[in-house]
């Protein structure tokens, strides 16, 4: 069985609207013979994710079948090159909004586990930036409940992607909303 | 009265700040916070019409009502994942 601790921490300042720090859980997953997590799971960090570890946690006697998604920095848009992107987030109304996903996602179908973790801050090339996890008796359900449920987060969850482009330039992402918000690169290598 | 208002993504880096306090007549709505905001900061039309608000953490429409200490966000176009 799989054993979860979550502790409480600060974000750095540095990606935050001026005069906020958030307090961060940290997901640290070891491995007990004795404790299980409970069957949810939510939460926005600046930590790496543990795609591995989500999957551990599905794991359940009543489960036929688990589903984890990992969405991923790409490299490459449209031809573009991407170097890294920051996350921002509305924590409070986004982990209500998770919770409230998760809370429909359960009345649609029969969920025996639950995770969604979102991570902020800066996630470089190749990093996991979301992972959705579920588990339920069959497959069905476990790949239609994953799916909605990446799909709705990206669409409703107050969170935001700054992509950093190979040519220096910075734009936040707003699906919908033209014309694109570019600004100035910043020298990372500055302060 | 004293609202609070927190910005996000393009709003944020538009207005340069993440949170500033606005006074407001008394029972002033949420449209006359926008109308304000955006005279303050002209560049923020464009993306206001385009952005979610909440009150408290409540997603709000134009009519509603503001009162003395509440917390509107502007949430542009949600991007995560």
């Amino acid at each position: 069985m799989l054993k979860g601790f979550l502790l409480n921490g600060f974000l750095p300042s540095g990606f935050l609207p001026n005069g906020f720090s958030c307090a961060v859980r940290l997901a640290v997953f070891a491995h007990s013979d004795t404790t299980s997590l409970p069957n949810s799971m939510i939460l926005i960090t600046d930590q790496v994710l543990d795609a591995a570890a989500v999957q551990r946690q599905l794991g359940s006697v009543e489960a036929g079948a688990s589903v984890v998604f990992t969405g991923t920095t790409r490299r490459l848009t449209d031809g573009r090159e991407t170097v890294d992107l920051t996350y921002e987030c509305y924590r409070e109304l986004a982990e209500k909004a998770l919770r409230e996903l998760e809370s429909k996602a359960r009345t649609r179908w029969r969920l025996v586990e639950c995770v969604l973790l979102h991570r902020i801050g800066l996630v470089p090339l190749g990093e996991a930036s979301v992972v959705v996890g579920v588990s339920a008796a069959h497959r069905d359900e476990a790949f239609e409940s994953a799916r909605w449920l990446i799909d709705t987060l990206k669409e409703q969850v107050p969170i935001w992607k700054q992509e950093h482009w190979a040519d220096g330039t910075r734009q936040w992402i707003h699906p919908g909303m033209s014309p694109p918000q570019a600004a100035p690169g910043v020298d990372r290598n500055a302060g | 009265m004293v609202i609070k208002v927190l910005f996000f993504a393009a709003a944020r880096e538009i207005s340069g700040t993440g949170s500033m306090e606005l006074s407001l007549e008394d029972d002033a709505t949420l449209g006359q916070l926008k109308q304000s905001l955006v005279e303050q900061f002209p560049g923020l039309m464009h993306v206001m019409g385009h952005s979610a608000i909440s009150i408290d953490r409540e997603y709000a429409t134009d009519g509603r009502i503001l009162y003395h200490g509440a917390e509107v966000a502007i949430l542009p176009p949600s991007s995560g994942g």
